[in-house]
């Protein structure tokens, strides 16, 4: 799937040119409320067994407490995921089996080291935005790509840890890895 | 699959709600709600908002300078040279043969950038015979093909090896992967410049992708005042040729690239002024060969063969009396491998280990007359071997800080093995503030001009030379309230040892190099970066150094203790981005201080399938001058002055 160049950037610009749209919106897409924006919808298409995500219970995702993505992300705790109340907690120091999900930055990749395949195992999605995330844990990498974000799934920890992700994600994930 | 779909019905769907739904378009505009947009909606849209600031790639605890490929073009970068020039704390100087870079404070005229290692995706560009950074025309890859250029300040021995001294210059070329179709592109400049490039890139297969790409460029020249010598005309010509491919395939990606150019020269010290017979050629190819593999959750395991071959020869006019052409040739060949491994099994660790073998085949020079008569001074041999290991672990020790220890063994066949160490630490003191302290050592050893040219009665080598070492400190503190703003304060400290000079024997008049300087380097700098909600960026940075000789030799009297640099970016109406670019220098020697500016004007024309850039270099004018190659000889090179090009880069 081809991606975009440096000579795309201004498409965007483009968009609110018409009359209506300029200058009375003066629209910016910030990366980091995109970027939530999609791991949300991404979340949209993942199932968890009953055992491991109980039906009507809150969905828990840990992120890093840095600026930016953590800040966007609590922006829509609250919101409905298939039948589950998304909650949003800055991720604790120690391993945290509470998380069903987990967004690592790759700073802290190496503190969370071995735990996250065992995390991953026990039916934990683990999303990133370092492509040298270990492919036996993370499943789903999260890329900029100019200015457009791209994602790549990774089936092996999805075959472990039991999820069941949608065809559709399949579809528009820029690289399925096995 | 989403290649050819426009944005603008996506981004219309979220728009348009808004718009229309009720509210008044005078109205205060509320954010779009764009996690209800849809998942492919989502995957179309750009980010516009202000966090552009670039992450770098380099893992390195040092302070470093990334430069995008957008801003090149906005800015209207020619060389890597020109890349270099708004990066804090370096003084790019030319004597319109090369392009030279001094860092913090060291800047030694006739320097060929032995002291900077310059790197294309991690290969050495530096030859073996003169370990030459190469940074102007003569750099073999045209600089459309770069992605981004990371300046790492710093000793980088401890992770490269030889010739890090002050810093590394690491240039990233375009990932295969990345949608161009085919691309040319014309640009015209001062001198009647031409340049044609055309770019293809072809998907072989899915996982497979071929980027193929060549340059021409051609310069008539510019007539150049000296002063004191008077006006050269129809010698400073230039010929340059560029091609580049790069393969990737899954885990293997293969590079070849070759760069030929024939300059004309202006005034060379010792040659007959003004006269066309004086010219140089610098031809390159290097090529290389990588494997990087994942082995499961052990680590990635990256295997590399690599190989490189530089020819210089230049002719000189030369009235000794009679009038004679002298041939000064340099035959550069090497070949090596690298493996590194690098893992993150043990908990809070990020462990790296390699190894590089690098046979340096040829380190040929040789020098004769060529007319009226063919008489021999040098006709000298030499090829080396390169043994090295080295080990990095960056620890996480505590969630906010990071300690780093590496430790790199060189070993060059005849010399004695070279330890640089490098002992860092990353402490995140908040969100917004990081410190970082970086310990190294680095060194370089004496290249093959310095230990074996001689041959005539006014040079000789120094078979004994031994090589420099640098011990250096950085203490740095960034300060990031936000994604849009970062300030960063740097304070360093270099004591350069065994400084390689180049100076007459007594004994016998020849110029030779010595083992004899010391210099202790030390400055401050501050950076501020603001990224801004239209799209704007603005970058300032201001350095000051000071600049000791130890040993007494005037090595720093080319040194400007004062840097000030400046690079505006702001988006214009209807799609133009205005560039502005200011460099302030202070004296060096004899040179006066001056400042610069450049602007470039840059838009997407033609239906977005074309960047059309218009740039003014030197906009006011300043004919500045940069210390010469020889402080007798040839004490001023001075540059062209107020110049205009025209560039427009088509994609179809």
């Amino acid at each position: 799937m081809p991606r975009s160049s440096v000579l795309r950037r201004r498409l965007t610009a483009l968009a609110c040119a018409t009359g209506l749209l300029w200058p009375a919106l003066a629209l910016a897409i910030e990366e980091a409320e995109l970027k939530a924006a999609i791991v949300f919808n991404i979340l949209l298409f993942v199932e968890w067994p009953a055992s491991v995500l109980p039906e009507g219970s809150d969905l828990v995702m840990c992120v890093a407490p840095q600026a930016g993505l953590s800040g966007a992300l609590k922006k829509l705790a609250g919101r409905d995921l298939r039948g589950h109340r998304l909650e949003v907690r800055d991720m604790p120091p120690a391993a945290p089996r509470s998380c069903r999900v987990l967004y690592v930055e790759s700073a802290e990749r190496t503190r969370l080291g071995a735990s996250l395949a065992a995390l991953s195992a026990a039916g934990t999605l683990v999303l990133s935005d370092d492509a040298d995330a270990p492919r036996d844990s993370t499943a789903i990498v999260l890329q900029r790509a100019g200015n457009k974000f791209v994602f790549d799934v990774r089936l092996q920890p999805v075959r472990t840890s039991q999820v069941q992700l949608s065809s559709k994600l399949l579809r528009l994930a820029r690289e399925v890895i096995e | 699959m989403t290649s050819k779909r426009s944005v603008l019905r996506p981004a219309l769907r979220v728009l348009a709600p808004l718009v229309l739904g009720g509210s008044s378009v005078l109205a205060a505009p509320t954010a779009p709600d764009l996690a209800a947009a849809g998942l492919d909606t989502l995957l179309d849209l750009e980010v516009t908002g202000a966090s552009k600031l670039a992450l770098r790639a380099s893992e390195s605890p040092a302070t470093a300078t990334v430069v995008t490929a957008e801003q090149m073009r906005q800015l209207g970068h020619r060389t890597l040279a020109d890349v270099l020039r708004s990066v804090r704390g370096t003084v790019v100087s030319s004597d319109r043969t090369y392009s030279y870079v001094g860092v913090r404070g060291f800047a030694l005229p006739g320097d060929y950038n032995t002291r900077v290692l310059v790197l294309i995706d991690g290969n050495r560009v530096n030859d073996s015979v003169y370990e030459q950074g190469f940074l102007g025309h003569e750099f073999p890859l045209d600089l459309d093909l770069v992605e981004r250029v990371e300046f790492i300040h710093g000793q980088g021995s401890a992770a490269h090896g030889a010739n890090a001294l002050f810093g590394v210059v690491n240039v990233v070329t375009r990932r295969g992967g990345v949608a161009v179709g085919r691309e040319v592109a014309v640009g015209l400049g001062r001198g009647a410049e031409r340049q044609l490039r055309a770019t293809g890139h072809l998907p072989i297969r899915t996982g497979t992708d071929l980027l193929l790409s060549a340059t021409l460029r051609r310069v008539a020249g510019t007539d150049v005042e000296y002063p004191g010598a008077g006006s050269s005309h129809e010698t400073d010509h230039e010929r340059g040729r560029q091609l580049f491919a790069k393969l990737t395939s899954g885990e293997l990606s293969a590079t070849l690239l070759h760069g030929d150019r024939r300059k004309g020269l202006s005034s060379y010290p010792e040659t007959v002024f003004g006269d066309p017979r004086s010219r140089l050629r610098d031809t390159h190819t290097l090529a290389d060969l990588a494997w990087k593999h994942r082995l499961g959750s052990a680590g990635t395991f990256t295997l590399r063969g690599y190989s490189g071959r530089y020819d210089f020869q230049a002719d000189y006019l030369i009235d000794y009396p009679p009038l004679s052409i002298n041939r000064d040739t340099a035959a550069s060949r090497w070949w090596g491998v690298d493996a590194h491994f690098s893992t993150e099994r043990f908990a809070g660790h990020r462990l790296v280990v390699g190894a590089d073998l690098q046979r340096q085949s040829r380190r040929d020079q040789a020098n004769l007359d060529v007319w009226p008569d063919v008489v021999g001074y040098l006709d000298d041999r030499r090829s080396s071997w390169r043994q090295s290991l080295f080990v990095e672990d960056q620890w996480q020790a505590m969630p906010a800080l990071t300690l780093g220890a590496g430790l790199r063994l060189d070993r060059q066949q005849g010399s004695d093995p070279h330890l640089s160490p490098r002992l860092s630490a990353v402490w995140r003191a908040s969100e917004a503030w990081t410190l970082r302290a970086v310990h190294g050592s680095a060194f370089r050893p004496p290249n093959a001009y310095e230990l074996y040219y001689g041959g005539s009665d006014s040079y000789k080598g120094n078979p004994d030379a031994a090589s420099e070492r640098v011990r250096g400190i950085e203490v740095a503190a960034e300060y990031r309230p936000d994604a849009t703003t970062r300030v960063s304060l740097a304070v360093f400290s270099n004591r350069l040892t065994g400084l390689l000079v180049q100076d007459i024997d007594p004994a016998d008049g020849a110029l030779v190099f010595r083992n004899a300087g010391r210099m202790h380097l030390r400055g401050v700098d501050l950076e501020v970066e603001h990224a801004f909600a239209g799209g704007g960026l603005v970058r300032a940075n201001v350095a000051n150094h000071h600049v000791h000789d130890l040993s007494g030799l005037g090595l720093d009297q080319h040194s400007p203790r004062r840097l000030a640099k400046l690079v505006l970016l702001q988006p214009l109406a209807a799609g133009w981005t205005l560039g502005l670019e200011g460099v302030a220098i202070g004296r060096r020697g004899d040179v006066a201080g001056h400042a610069l500016a450049n602007v470039t004007l840059s838009s997407l024309v033609l239906a977005d399938r074309a960047l059309l850039s218009v740039s003014v270099y030197d906009l006011f004018d300043r004919q500045a001058s940069d210390p010469g190659g020889d402080s007798v000889l040839q004490p001023t090179a001075p540059h062209d002055g107020r110049s205009l090009r025209i560039k427009l880069e088509t994609r179809f």
